[in-house]
């Protein structure tokens, strides 16, 4: 019994496997509660349908908001809340970093045997991002009914949603990640999603000039929602080419961040550590 | 190969101090040159007053914080270096954070743990049995944690950082909060685990009880310095000043302060009385009671370590 006998793999396999049981976990934490589960799923699906019906009345008044219909607003709003929720949906503990940053908590994760940031994503679900999975399948089936379906915008739909997703969380990551920097970051943090996801419902066609320039670069909102449906409409291959970059410098940006940050965090500012 | 192996270790923190624009760099000293060997399989307790150190040196060992220079290593391995390695290797217990996930049971959380540890099935099954007959938890290991005492919680905490059977385990205030039966029994279930896998405690604690009835070895760090570092029952014996003496007389007797001999307490037949060692010889002073008055019993008491550590705290 004193003799060790761990089969350390150290590859994808067992990463996938530890990843796979902490999901299942963190799913049977969600389901304990089963009514709760479905109160938030409904909850948030019928909070993303009200946007919906204002834009129904916005667009019967004005028609047409510089060539975008009402049914482009289904694509959008299915775009962002797919996106937005499979970023989250599984992996909750992104919207976390900055709490546990600042309350010292990240030594719990340091103390494992595994990939900090990833221990610390995958350590919690949302529930209502369920809810908002729900309802952006719903939108983007019917964008596609009322569009005209074909096997090749669904194909290129799946691959915008991916990489909405990506860019979601590398946003997230670092704007959570601000708080190794900031101390008691989290309500800047919770700012700049929200300033990020109201302006995602909206098309771009709105925004002009500055406000173009910052909800494109600065929060992207326009590569998270008005793009991706372009992308689909069009099936403009140069945006999709545009978009992937985008995804993987803020993806790639955000791991970089959170990384040089540990490196502070174990260089002890954090509370409590003395 | 000691378990643990520390040479001229120093960690300082750097604050900022002052309103927004006139902000000035603090820095704080928490370890200075901090030299330290851990045998395998001994137990060490490090213990201090707030703000000594204490927890900044497990983070350290852990691969939590990184030095600010000094050279370390926990099972052959720098911890700030191959953090991911070393955990493999060691378990942690923080008495103030849970491992375990609140609203499942215990076995449930150890299931996550054979995943990340990423230990073999069969292995797994036969340590987590044997964990559970060791640590008595058959009754309560299938309850939702959030139904669990504190004395039941901390065993299943102290199980899930034994499952991937680390060569040393730290434990930070394994006791906070738990009754006095919970703590006997975490002590016993402690020191059976030292002797039956021979695991290395290393061990932070405000409660002398726990130092006294798991460690072999007491370190003591005042100010990010190790003040004393020696064996357990010497540190008694080395920092006792004072001893106590309750004397019950035959007859009603007069006893009167004396030098070195302070009466705490008296009436016809009893006196309490605090000696200074310093300046009485225990023995002598002993003999000469015995001659001189007509005793019906004695009872001679050390202070507790509690009190011993106290004095060493105010001293330094």
């Amino acid at each position: 019994m004193n003799k060790r006998k761990i089969n350390r793999k150290g590859n994808l396999n067992a990463n996938f496997q530890w990843l796979r049981a902490l999901v299942k976990r963190n799913m049977k934490i969600a389901l304990a509660y089963k009514s709760s589960f479905l109160i938030q799923v409904i909850g948030m699906f019928l909070n993303n349908l009200s946007f919906l019906i204002v834009w129904y009345f916005v667009f019967r008044k004005f028609g047409d908001i510089n060539g975008w219909t009402f049914k482009e607003m289904f694509g959008l709003q299915g775009v962002v809340a797919l996106a937005y929720g499979f970023s989250i949906a599984l992996t909750y503990g992104i919207r976390n970093i900055s709490k546990n940053i600042t309350y010292g908590q990240v030594d719990k994760f340091m103390v494992l045997p595994k990939n900090v940031l990833l221990s610390m994503i995958f350590s919690e679900v949302q529930i209502s991002a369920f809810g908002d999975i729900f309802e952006g399948g719903v939108n983007i089936l019917i964008y596609f009914i009322i569009t005209g379906f074909s096997f090749e915008k669904f194909i290129i739909a799946i691959v915008v949603i991916i990489l909405a997703t990506l860019l979601w969380a590398g946003y997230l990551i670092i704007t959570q990640s601000l708080a190794f920097w900031l101390s008691n970051s989290e309500e800047l943090s919770n700012s700049l999603l929200n300033a990020t996801l109201g302006a995602a419902l909206y098309p771009n066609k709105i925004f002009e000039g500055i406000p173009k320039v910052l909800f494109t670069f600065v929060f992207p909102s326009i590569f998270m929602s008005s793009m991706p449906v372009d992308i689909i409409k069009d099936i403009d291959l140069s945006k999709l080419l545009l978009l992937t970059f985008f995804a993987a410098f803020w993806l790639l940006g955000g791991i970089v961040l959170f990384n040089q940050g540990l490196k502070r965090y174990e260089s002890g500012n954090l509370v409590g550590t003395v | 190969m000691e378990a643990i192996h520390v040479r001229d270790l120093n960690k300082e923190f750097v604050f900022n101090e002052g309103k927004i624009f006139k902000k000035k760099n603090k820095k704080v000293q928490a370890l200075k040159n901090i030299s330290l060997d851990v045998k395998k399989g001994e137990t060490i307790a490090l213990i201090g007053p707030n703000g000594a150190g204490k927890s900044t040196m497990i983070k350290i060992l852990t691969g939590i914080l990184n030095p600010t220079n000094g050279i370390a290593t926990v099972c052959g391995l720098c911890p700030w270096e191959k953090r991911k390695e070393l955990a493999f290797k060691i378990g942690t217990v923080f008495g103030q954070r849970s491992q375990l996930s609140f609203h499942l049971s215990a076995r449930d959380s150890f299931v996550l743990y054979e995943k990340i540890y990423e230990i073999e099935h069969d292995v797994f099954q036969n340590r987590l049995n044997r964990l559970i007959k060791l640590f008595e938890i058959e009754e309560f290991i299938d309850q939702p944690v959030r139904k669990l005492s504190l004395g039941q919680r901390m065993r299943c905490e102290i199980i899930s950082s034994l499952l991937h059977n680390p060569e040393i385990i730290f434990l930070d205030e394994p006791t906070i909060g738990l009754d006095v039966v919970a703590k006997r029994n975490l002590r016993d279930i402690l020191r059976n685990l030292n002797k039956e896998f021979n695991t290395t405690i290393f061990l932070t604690s405000h409660d002398t009880g726990d130092i006294e009835a798991l460690c072999e070895r007491t370190v003591i760090i005042n100010e990010g310095e190790i003040v004393i570092d020696q064996k357990t029952l010497d540190l008694k014996q080395t920092y006792i000043k004072k001893k106590k003496l309750y004397v019950r007389f035959s007859k009603p007797t007069e006893f009167k302060n004396g030098d070195g001999v302070n009466v705490l307490d008296k009436n016809e037949f009893d006196v309490t009385l605090e000696m200074d060692l310093e300046k009485v010889n225990f023995k002598e002073f002993l003999e000469k009671i015995v001659s001189t008055y007509d005793i019906a019993d004695i009872n001679i008491e050390d202070p507790s370590l509690e009190e011993v550590i106290t004095s060493i705290y105010e001293k330094k």
